[in-house]
């Protein structure tokens, strides 16, 4: 087969992003993608900056209600505490930003920080779990009491100072830096357009680097978990620690989001660990379809922008909106719109499938 | 007799004094039996016999109270099921245990990727698919397949992972004689190609058909081992489970 970039380079990279764990896999899809991002791209120049920032963090939600949808929907650990690592990395951003900044400089440290720490405590936390032989409906106890736990915890720390960050209490950490670019004495804040680029282009990277690894070796694995633990031990892996590296590597996406929260809005609160926290991604998850990326997607953002507009009507509107749609979706469409849509899409065009299958198989060279 | 050696052979499959103990029952009781490579063995008994616990203990889903279990020369009472698994030994579950949300190429990619990459695995799927006869289902939800036809799905993927031993737990539970006689063929056409296959099995038809010999456990004991012929001749096999069918040839 011939190297030389061009059409044979797309080619490898859509043979690396489609598979059959997701959806999106024609041509069409990926000439949607294009305008969607575009459109992404040149919506700064569309709107004012209030708009701007406030999609800011609908994508900054995205990247969260991704690693809810690995998690639970493809691997089937039912993380009822995602919020808890998102929270998790939101404090320690700001803990490690407030402390640092005037010595680094800049927030790459604090990003860090914030995965690194996520990533380890959600390890420790998973090792009980799964190598105590905790499944199904108890980890979602487990993990949601972890989070209810740490809003606990927060509330108390009103007079507590950790670094140079006073926690706060029920006011949560003022002061938070926003993010920044470059290192050490170069290192240059984001402003609100800046911070959005940033954001977004983050965000679509999650997307296709989760879309590679959901169509790797990996994907299949993580499939295979959720459907049967059993039948795939014995087809010789080892479901446990694959099950503790699922769960801890989501957490730290997780915890990734929580610090771009923090940075965002240069504030945290306890409420982000709270049980209308916790539940608000397993409502966009199961909305959008949970073992779906593309589902949960767009449920994040419209259900987000929708909850945004009816906070301004009045304050108890959102949760009721949220859980009316939550109800209809899981009685209607258990297993999320965007899938329902795609198979009555399927029935009329009489399509199949939308693998572009047109003889892939190669002779070796 | 209660065990038979087969000291000069090798044996890919070897269990000492094997016990399991739940509480006050004993659901295996001191069996040391021995699978020559090559070789498809039955493993029959009336419920509640031990054979479920057996092939758990074999997989090592279950630890034994006591004795041991060597696999192709090698000690593996201590090792997880994972690790046998890569050692070269393979399970088709009792219950149907195919990912009943994915489709037929799903579940066998899971199967072969372990071994296979790329076009490797695809070729292997193929060649799998061809065999059980589901290339038309290719992708279809197995959940969606016919009974007989998630068995066989089950027993390729037990395949793809190229074991040198096949445990299979009641391959052909709920399958017509048709079906039954075509898994038998399977199983035979396997060994040939290499694999010691160790077959639970309630169907007298498929016993004789496959089974160059037989091991019949009763009350979590080893009751007696030896061909077709010699087991069902013998009283007390007839006496504990083989009743009727026995009756019923000619």
């Amino acid at each position: 087969m011939t190297d030389a970039g061009g059409p044979g380079a797309i080619a490898r990279l859509r043979d690396l992003l489609e598979g059959q764990n997701t959806l999106g896999n024609s041509t069409r899809f990926w000439y949607g993608f294009l305008v969607v991002v575009g459109f992404m791209f040149v919506y700064p120049f569309l709107t004012n900056p209030f708009v701007l920032k406030v999609n800011t963090d609908y994508f900054v939600w995205m990247i969260l209600a991704l690693s809810l949808a690995v998690v639970w929907g493809y691997t089937g650990i039912f993380n009822f505490g995602q919020t808890a690592f998102f929270g998790l990395g939101a404090y320690t951003f700001g803990i490690v930003g407030i402390t640092l900044i005037e010595v680094t400089g800049g927030t790459n440290v604090a990003i860090l920080a914030a995965v690194v720490v996520t990533v380890l405590a959600s390890a420790l936390l998973g090792y009980f779990m799964f190598y105590g032989r905790i499944r199904g409906l108890y980890v979602a106890i487990l993990t949601l009491a972890v989070a209810l736990t740490g809003n606990l915890i927060l509330v108390r720390t009103t007079n507590t100072t950790i670094g140079a960050a006073e926690l706060g209490g029920n006011n949560g950490v003022t002061g938070i830096p926003s993010l920044t670019l470059g290192g050490g004495p170069l290192s240059v804040p984001l402003g609100i357009t800046a911070q959005y680029y940033l954001v977004a282009l983050l965000l679509v990277a999650t997307y296709l680097g989760l879309r590679i690894l959901l169509n790797s070796y990996y994907g299949y694995v993580l499939l295979a978990i959720r459907e049967d633990e059993d039948r795939t031990r014995m087809l010789g892996y080892d479901v446990r620690k694959l099950k503790l590296i699922a769960f801890s590597l989501t957490a730290g996406l997780a915890g990734f989001a929580g610090a771009l929260h923090a940075a965002w809005g240069n504030f945290i609160d306890p409420t982000v660990m709270g049980l209308t926290a916790a539940s608000v991604p397993i409502i966009w998850v199961t909305v959008g379809g949970r073992d779906t990326l593309i589902g949960p997607l767009v449920a994040a953002y419209a259900l987000q922008s929708i909850s945004t507009k009816l906070s301004t009507v009045g304050s108890g509107y959102t949760n009721i909106f949220l859980g009316a749609v939550f109800v209809l979706v899981v009685l209607f469409f258990p297993d999320g719109l965007i899938p329902a849509i795609v198979a009555r899409w399927r029935e009329r065009t009489g399509d199949g499938h939308d693998i572009d299958r047109s003889n892939t198989t190669e002779a070796e060279a | 007799m209660t065990t038979s050696q087969h000291g000069d052979e090798r044996a890919i499959l070897r269990t000492d004094g094997l016990t399991k103990r739940f509480g006050g029952l004993t659901a295996v009781d001191d069996i040391s039996f021995r699978l020559p490579a090559g070789e498809i063995r039955c493993l029959i008994g009336p419920n509640g016999a031990g054979k479920s616990t057996f092939l758990k203990l074999v997989t090592g889903t279950h630890r034994p109270t006591e004795g041991t279990v060597h696999f192709d020369g090698e000690d593996i009472t201590d090792l997880k099921p994972h690790v046998r698994v890569r050692r070269g030994m393979s399970l088709k579950f009792q219950r149907i245990s195919t990912y009943r949300e994915l489709t037929v190429e799903q579940n066998l990619r899971v199967a072969t990727q372990r071994i296979h990459d790329g076009q490797d695995a695809t070729r292997r799927i193929d060649e799998l698919l061809d065999l059980i006869g589901l290339t038309a289902e290719r992708e279809a939800v197995a959940g969606s397949l016919a009974h007989g036809d998630q068995q066989w799905l089950e027993i390729a993927m037990a395949m793809a992972t190229e074991p040198k031993l096949l445990l299979l737990d009641e391959p052909t539970a709920g399958m017509t004689i048709e079906e039954t006689r075509e898994t038998g063929e399977l199983i035979q056409d396997l060994v040939r190609e290499g694999m010691s296959i160790l077959v639970v099995e309630h169907d007298i038809n498929l016993v004789r058909q496959v089974a160059d010999r037989v091991t019949v456990l009763n009350q979590g004991s080893m009751l007696m081992e030896g061909t077709v012929a010699e087991v069902t001749g013998n009283e007390d096999v007839k006496r504990i489970y083989l009743g009727k069918q026995a009756e019923g040839t000619a």
